[in-house]
């Protein structure tokens, strides 16, 4: 070893400050994020029907899925911003104040929804055509975040149904399918206001004015129910977490059966092709006629499709891997953003759209599109 | 074989284990001094494309196949540092060495990227 030291040292000497920087340049983490290309996912991975009318599709139904790198290294934020399928933005606020983990809990919630919003809105798809397909709807708030401040924050997990909340007369308000009936003037300047418990949107709120701690009734996962006192935190005067409301499924009241199977891959924007996939496992005939058929966008209970993000990406990924057509949110509201960009994207990366990138506003369309292709 | 053997013991008994382990571990120190960069750059676009997965994987093996050549190469410098005109042959063993331990990396790279990736990725 002391030969080679003695040896190279002159050169080694020279190179000591490029190599360090070298190492900084690959090493250091910049707060930037990347998004950048995926893969294709086999919907047939994620949700099995139990449901035979011996109608095997030979194509499949594919979600997109992108990666996302957050904080990368200098050289790696070099390479994707000089690259036409990747793209840099500064850290969002969401990455600031999550973790990993916390990252990944989240996108899974969001993908278990999907998959049952999806279900819902594949069996009312084809309840009209085929009687003997029934499925029930059932609305629960669940926890979707967690700031660092919430005080049982380790007892509460993402995904768990809030049940009840014991206001600061001791009254329980049980938090139930029909949120507004419990809602009152969210915003009146009123001392008689014990609690409010209202539906924004999607999102709840609750305003509770008078105390600090408050008894809260969860359900986990396993279906137990636990209660826990949550103070507020006295910088933000927030409990620290948020509910969404979510439209699900009543398993006992639906038929076929469903099984939804774990993966790694995350996020609500699955939620289209997921659908089309159970329908097209539903419905007589083979939807796919012999395609690879991917695409993006979520679902909504009512079968409407919903903004995604990571649109080049998708459209490159799919590219890659040789999808035959390819769905993409196309909204009539608002703006047609995700579907303009899909078409930017295409003119890009080289790729004509006519006939591979389709844009639809509902699940119906997709189906339509789909069965016009084997006419 | 046998052969080969024997000329392994000569390289032994000329330089002692002591000088062979010094001499392996400054090529090791060395040449991964050089070539971790290169494992870093691969590993981060992997990341960045991983849809091109199986040529990253593959440029990671050809690396690691580099790094055990330049390990090899560094020990034979250092060898022949030590006893200049030595009366064993160590560059013929070392390239020898060299060669079993890249055609096993290759068999595991090979195995890695028709198997085990279309198996576990996602």
């Amino acid at each position: 070893m002391n030969e080679l030291a003695e040896k190279y040292w002159p050169k080694v000497k020279l190179l000591i400050v490029p190599y360090l920087v070298l190492m900084f340049l690959l090493i250091w983490p910049i707060d930037y994020s990347i998004y950048c290309p995926g893969g294709l996912a086999n919907v047939s991975d994620t949700v099995i029907i139990d449901y035979d009318d011996d109608n095997s599709a030979i194509g499949s139904f594919s979600t997109t899925y992108i990666m996302t790198l957050k904080r990368p290294s200098f050289f790696q934020f070099i390479v994707a911003y000089f690259s036409s399928v990747t793209e840099t933005y500064s850290l969002s606020v969401f990455d600031q104040t999550h973790t990993d983990t916390e990252s990944y809990q989240i996108s899974q919630l969001q993908k278990t929804t999907s998959v049952q919003v999806a279900i819902l809105a594949a069996y009312q798809a084809i309840e009209a055509v085929k009687p003997e397909i029934t499925v029930t709807e059932i609305i629960k708030t669940l926890v979707s975040d967690k700031a660092a401040y919430l005080s049982a924050y380790d007892q509460i997990e993402y995904g768990d149904e809030f049940i009840a909340l014991a206001g600061d007369n001791g009254t329980v308000l049980p938090f139930n399918s029909e949120p507004q009936e419990l809602c009152k003037d969210n915003d009146a300047n009123n001392d008689d206001i014990v609690d409010t418990v209202c539906s924004l949107s999607d999102a709840i709120v609750i305003n509770t004015r008078l105390l600090q701690t408050y008894t809260f009734t969860f359900r986990n996962a396993s279906g137990e129910d636990y209660t826990v006192e949550l103070t507020k935190d006295t910088d933000t005067g927030k409990f620290g977490f948020s509910f969404t409301m979510y439209h699900l499924v009543l398993e006992t009241e639906t038929s076929p059966d469903f099984t939804a199977l774990s993966s790694n891959i995350g996020g609500p924007s699955g939620g289209l092709m997921t659908a089309l996939y159970i329908y097209d496992c539903l419905a007589t005939g083979d939807l796919t006629n012999g395609l690879t058929i991917a695409g993006t966008g979520t679902i909504n209970y009512d079968g409407s499709v919903g903004y995604i993000g990571g649109v080049k990406q998708k459209i490159a990924t799919a590219y890659f891997f040789g999808a035959d057509v390819f769905f993409m949110p196309y909204m009539v509201d608002e703006t047609n953003i995700n579907y303009l960009e899909a078409l930017a994207a295409c003119e890009e990366l080289g790729i004509n759209p006519d006939g591979w990138l389709i844009g639809v506003t509902t699940l119906q369309e997709a189906i339509d599109y789909l069965e016009g292709l084997g006419e | 074989m046998k052969k080969l053997v024997a000329e392994t013991s000569a390289l032994i008994k000329e330089y002692g284990w002591n000088n062979l382990l010094s001499a392996f571990l400054g090529g090791f120190v060395f040449s991964t001094l050089a070539i971790f960069p290169l494992y870093i750059i691969f590993v981060e676009i992997l990341l960045l494309f991983s849809y091109l997965k199986e040529l990253w994987f593959a440029l990671l093996f050809a690396t690691a196949i580099g790094h055990i050549a330049l390990i090899n190469v560094m020990a034979i410098k250092a060898l022949l540092i030590k006893i200049p005109v030595p009366l064993s042959n160590p560059k013929k063993l070392l390239q020898i060495h060299a060669a079993i331990e890249m055609g096993i990396v290759l068999i595991i790279g090979v195995i890695v990227i028709v198997f085990v990736i279309p198996m576990l990725w996602v």
